[in-house]
């Protein structure tokens, strides 16, 4: 099933994790409930994104098979060595979640998505907050 | 930088434009290609001064073709990264307005200090 992805780019928080792992902490637990975290923020600014008034074409990609389409429970899995969710839009089904995105020659792209999905100041965003949850995490174990 | 991406995308003599540009009374062309500035944030900042701009692109090739979008997708990133672009991947596919056309997109970066 072929669904948007987002990747955490460990090395930009690689110095808490660091931290994290030498303190002993259950480095998986913490980064899951990360990843989760950034996962529903994702799907609950996707899904107002579909809401919102101004959507190309009069909002007329933004009902019906669109919105069934939204990933609504998003569940981090393990892959390997890797943690991974799917976000967004899940491409096996009907909608058109992708053209909001990338818009078409004839409809721009939608800002909202465009801005979620496209957008690499969304991505940094989502990199601090997962840094600061990191910090307070190890905050928690040192402080006792 | 919008000259610079003008200059590229004009070498190769096809049509070019806006995404969502298109009116929906136009045809396609046979080939053409859409661009669309996805952000252009500040690099960085010093004592206030902003220092760079770190400009962020999608460019999508359209053609009835659908062997001609694979190659010439490959060369219009071939073309982005002569001129010192950063291209992370070999594309994506975009939505296409008409049947007769399908569509694949990458995404360019460069950083302008």
């Amino acid at each position: 099933m072929s669904k948007n992805r987002i990747e955490f780019n460990t090395d930009k928080i690689s110095d808490v994790i660091e931290r994290l792992d030498k303190a002993g902490a259950d480095l998986e637990k913490i980064l899951e409930e990360v990843l989760q975290e950034a996962a529903e923020e994702i799907t609950s600014d996707t899904i107002d994104a579909l809401a919102h008034a101004n959507l190309p074409a009069g909002g007329k990609f933004s009902t019906g098979d669109t919105e069934d389409s939204v990933v609504t429970d998003p569940k981090v899995e393990k892959s390997g060595t890797m943690l991974e969710v799917a976000v967004g839009f899940d491409k096996s089904k009907l909608g058109a979640g992708g053209w909001l995105i990338t818009g078409t020659p004839k409809m721009p792209p939608d800002k909202k998505l465009a801005d979620i999905y496209t957008n690499k100041r969304f991505e940094n965003k989502m990199m601090k907050r997962a840094k600061k949850k990191l910090e307070e995490e190890f905050e928690k174990i040192v402080g006792g | 930088m919008i000259d610079e991406l003008n200059e590229v995308l004009e070498s190769f003599d096809l049509p070019y434009c806006k995404q969502g540009s298109m009116s929906i009374w136009d045809k396609y062309p046979e080939t053409f290609i859409t661009f669309w500035n996805n952000d252009s944030p500040d690099h960085a900042h010093y004592d206030d001064h902003r220092y760079g701009t770190a400009w962020d692109y999608s460019i999508n090739v359209y053609s009835s073709d659908p062997a001609t979008v694979y190659s010439l997708l490959d060369e219009v990133r071939e073309a982005f990264e002569n001129r010192g672009w950063t291209i992370l991947s070999k594309g994506f596919d975009v939505a296409s307005d008409e049947k007769s056309h399908s569509g694949r997109g990458i995404e360019v970066y460069k950083l302008e200090i």
